[in-house]
């Protein structure tokens, strides 16, 4: 079950992103050369990118409860129908927002959320509070609206689970909370397209983009960031992007989720909004022998905003067909434009953070059809392309990556595989660690056929030593909190000026508190998450030699408020 | 001088009122301070910040202290109502119609002088004049002595039946030893613990008739009262003791030194509404407005029964101070001149304005 089945709710409307760019450009991570500028507005390496002063916040801004389906099909739109039409989505109102984090300057394509709360709130009633799973965005796709610049040409999708419910439906007399609740209480599927962000940094809409999204039932056995379904690969990427589809025995449809799969103007309607024909393809070999099974409806004013890009196409007695037989879409001169990858694996979680001799446990499903593929052999190589900025030199060296060659699908379609890491020796200098991409497909498939944005990103920390990390002094430290000074003006300039070793003394007690929060909540220092082990444990050791020394107080934290 | 309305505590329910406004009132001193110490930011003014940032930190220990006292004597504070932040400019809460004129403003001297020094006046400064009185009006002095009062009485009354007014639930008492030392923030269980939570507040603010400087059992280092503070910054200079002072002290330490001009040039006492909702002070406005609101929602958290939230509370904090930066760092609309600034109103996202929801309406979705 997923936001693709019902009982599900679609949302639209506004949200918010606001990273700090001065890490956009790796090469600012080195103190040695860093220049007062890289702390500026104004594009290119000379600079700090388009937002030197993000706050690194993430939140839903006016999104709107749009429509609902329910467990037996039925849709509605109408606040008349069912009062949780109009209810608003929101994030925490008694906490700071969630943050937005890359997971490195060298790869900012997996982007997650952290410490997000969601809710559902009619009014001053909070009818479901949750927590988002610290999920990164997937599918970027730089094409989407051709006809602007930047990212704000850009479109991805993030999905997860919300998890912690609580619920408060009672009085609210709405049938479709009540079905949700029936249904899946503990867990809910979530996933929304992000587009036309605005990056200017003049425009009242500044760091506000589009979005729109689905939330739907969810078990504790399923994959947590992707559906298995019948995913749907574009024939042509440069205009077209991944779609996926569940077919749903029970209402006997199949559900297909578009909405990050087409063009748009930038007034955000689709380039061409031509009705388009789902078919089943029964031809071998590459050859196309279709069968309609019925029309797949865009031409509609509504169907972004109300409908989140998703689309049911009922089967009639047509299940059978799409059992057996891949699916394909085709536009209205009956020309195919998408086709189901009829053999798909995908990993559930692909980003991850390793401290030396940690592992990571990869969960991968292979699936036919939909259907769970068992005794399918997949393989794994670390490839050596960046993801990103350059330089210094990604990928390197290999040998902190220990990783199966290959792994075996059991008879869910399922498997696990472990990666370790050991210590990479600092290969980048000035940034900690390194970043690594595993490539998987099946054994007898090519890597190049994978949806592109299907890949495992790492990163790998270096470890310090022992002795430095136990007994800490200042002169350890510093490189650190002057790489955040300098990368995170806001924070250096507004509150506090970490590379200060008075600042950070006099403060001790407060940056103790935030360094040793949990890496999900919110307050957590430092908001970009990308400060390792060893290093966490000596500035904490450094903070606690200084609090532990006589007479020594947070003396202006609260002067810092 | 600030004067309140004189009022009368003569039952629990009268002595839990004056507490809710003894809490308004503590909290209503913050947003014009904070808003002065926020155009400090980056200025060259850390010494003159760090002094108002002191004072702010002891006026978020005496909402503590009365919030804690209220839920001693079995109330519940309230924080989270749009009621609860006073307008701004405007009287403070339960202050007479007559009496000062408080507004959100950038730092100055005047200001420091003619309204925070007046807020914090004691009603014998040293060296100062007593001013006359307002007919049917209390000091804050004085209307903290009632509380005082009332609590003696009712408890005593209560203790005669064999029972007290300190019925609260001990669990609610807030105390945060990291931050606050017990000695200045402690439960409130008893007579004894209010009446001293609630000398700590008078002292703080006021200082004693004799002497300008706190009691160092109520401080974590030795230092004037609020309005001697503000007074260092007006004359600037340290306070000292000084023998051959008549009053034995005397303005005559370090300098303090106001460098003025890097202080962004903030328009007074902006409202969200004023900016133009398709403006970026607009946007900033209101995520300032909604993280402050946030803050106070989760402060009334705090201070009912889930005190672990004042960990949450602290990262707004310093959230607000972020926004309230991006505000004074954009140029407010239509006024050359003059910046955008913060203005300390209840925003929970889901009053948008009918203006807002149209502008809303226009983006493509």
């Amino acid at each position: 079950m997923s936001y693709l089945n019902s009982p599900r709710l679609t949302f639209s409307g506004q949200f918010q992103a606001d990273p700090s760019t001065v890490n956009n450009d790796p090469t600012h991570f080195n103190n040695e050369s860093f220049q007062p500028n890289f702390q500026k507005w104004g594009a290119g390496a000379s600079n700090g990118w388009w937002n030197p002063e993000g706050t690194g916040s993430w939140r839903f801004l006016s999104c709107g409860v749009k429509s609902v389906t329910y467990l037996d099909g039925t849709s509605t739109s109408n606040p008349q129908e069912d009062p949780i039409i109009g209810m608003t989505i929101m994030d925490s109102n008694t906490k700071v927002a969630g943050k937005i984090v890359d997971l490195d300057s060298q790869q900012q394509m997996v982007s997650a959320l952290w410490g997000l709360v969601v809710r559902l709130v009619s009014g001053e009633k909070e009818v479901i509070k949750s927590d988002y799973e610290v999920a990164s965005f997937t599918n970027i796709w730089m094409g989407r609206a051709p006809k602007l610049g930047g990212d704000t040409r850009a479109a991805a999708i993030f999905q997860s689970v919300l998890k912690n419910i609580s619920w408060d439906i009672d009085s609210c007399n709405s049938r479709y909370l009540n079905e949700l609740f029936s249904v899946s209480k503990d867990q809910l599927s979530i996933q929304f397209t992000t587009d036309l962000y605005e990056m200017d940094n003049t425009s009242p809409k500044f760091t506000i983009g589009r979005i729109v999204g689905s939330i739907g039932p969810h078990f504790e056995e399923e994959p947590t960031f992707f559906t298995i379904g019948r995913p749907l690969f574009p024939m042509d990427l440069s205009s077209m992007n991944y779609a996926n589809a569940i077919l749903d025995k029970t209402l006997n449809q199949i559900t297909l989720d578009l909405a990050n799969s087409f063009q748009i103007n930038p007034n955000g309607t689709l380039i061409d909004r031509s009705n388009l024909i789902l078919a089943v393809n029964k031809g071998q070999n590459d050859t196309f022998d279709l069968v309609t099974i019925g029309e797949i409806i865009l031409d509609k004013s509504d169907w972004y905003s109300v409908d989140a890009g998703i689309n049911s196409v009922p089967l009639a007695d047509k299940m059978d067909l799409v059992e057996q037989y891949p699916l394909v879409i085709l536009d209205g001169n009956g020309q195919p434009i998408f086709q189901e990858s009829e053999e798909y694996v995908c990993a559930d979680k692909f980003v991850f953070y390793l401290n030396p001799e940690e592992s990571c446990q990869v969960d991968l499903y292979a699936s036919k059809l939909g259907k769970p593929l068992a005794g399918k052999e997949i393989s794994f190589l670390l490839f050596d392309t960046p993801f990103g900025p350059t330089p210094p030199k990604v990928s390197v060296p290999k040998s902190a990556i220990n990783l199966p060659s290959t792994a075996l699908t059991d008879s869910y379609g399922k498997a696990i595989i472990k990666i370790k890491a050991s210590d990479p020796g600092n290969p980048r200098g000035y940034i900690d660690g390194q970043v690594y991409g595993v490539a998987y497909n099946f054994s007898d498939g090519y890597f190049s056929d994978c949806n592109q944005s299907n890949f495992i990103s790492l990163l790998v920390f270096d470890s310090v030593d022992p002795k430095k990390v136990a007994n800490p002094t200042w002169e350890d430290i510093q490189p650190i909190m002057q790489q955040y000074a300098n990368l995170y003006p806001l924070m250096s300039k507004g509150i506090f000026n970490l590379a200060d070793k008075s600042v950070v003394d006099n403060n001790a007690e407060i940056l103790k508190f935030v360094f040793s929060k949990e890496k999900e909540d919110p307050n957590y220092m430092p908001a970009t998450r990308d400060l390792s082990k060893d290093k966490s444990a000596m500035i904490i050791n450094y903070l606690n030699s200084v609090l532990n020394q006589a007479d020594v107080k947070d003396s202006i934290t609260f002067k810092k408020l | 001088m600030i004067f309140l309305k004189t009022i009368k505590i003569e039952t629990i329910e009268d002595l839990r009122s004056a507490i809710q406004t003894a809490i308004e009132l503590e909290h209503s001193t913050i947003p014009p301070y904070l808003t002065a110490n926020f155009t400090l930011t980056n200025t060259g003014n850390d010494e003159i910040s760090n002094l108002i940032g002191s004072v702010v930190g002891e006026e978020m220990l005496h909402l503590s202290i009365a919030c804690n006292l209220m839920n001693a004597v079995g109330g519940q504070p309230s924080l989270n109502d749009p009621k609860f932040i006073p307008k701004y400019p405007g009287h403070l809460p339960g202050g007479v119609d007559s009496g000062l004129i408080v507004p959100l403003e950038k730092f100055s001297l005047p200001l420091i002088k003619n309204v925070f020094m007046s807020i914090e006046e004691p009603e014998n400064p040293i060296d100062i004049k007593a001013m006359a009185t307002i007919e049917d009006s209390m000091t804050i002095g004085q209307f903290y002595n009632e509380i005082k009062k009332a609590i003696c009485s009712l408890e005593s009354e209560a203790q005669k039946a064999r029972k007290t007014i300190f019925t609260g639930d001990p669990s609610k008492q807030l105390t945060f030893a990291k931050f606050f030392p017990e000695k200045l923030l402690f439960p409130i269980i008893d007579k004894t613990t209010a009446i001293n939570g609630i000398n700590l507040i008078v002292d703080q603010g006021e200082g004693t008739d004799k002497d300008p400087f706190v009691n160092p059992d109520e401080t974590i280092s030795e230092e004037p009262a609020h309005y001697y503070r503000f007074e260092e910054i007006y004359m600037g200079k340290k306070l000292l003791r000084d023998p051959t002072a008549p009053s034995g002290f005397s303005y005559s330490g370090d300098a303090i030194v106001f460098f003025e001009k890097e202080v962004p040039n903030m328009k007074p006492n902006p409202k969200m509404a004023d900016f133009p909702v398709d403006s970026l002070a607009f946007q900033y406005s209101k995520l300032f407005n909604y993280t402050y609101t946030c803050l106070l929602k989760s402060l009334h958290l705090t201070f009912n029964g889930q005190t672990d939230q004042i960990n949450e509370a602290m990262g707004l904090m310093f959230s607000l101070r972020l926004y309230a930066g991006k505000l004074l760092a954009t140029p407010y609309p239509n006024e050359p001149g003059y910046m955008a600034g913060p203005s300390f109103e209840f925003v929970t996202d889901e009053d948008l304005s009918e203006t807002e929801k149209s502008l809303l309406n226009k983006i493509p979705s």
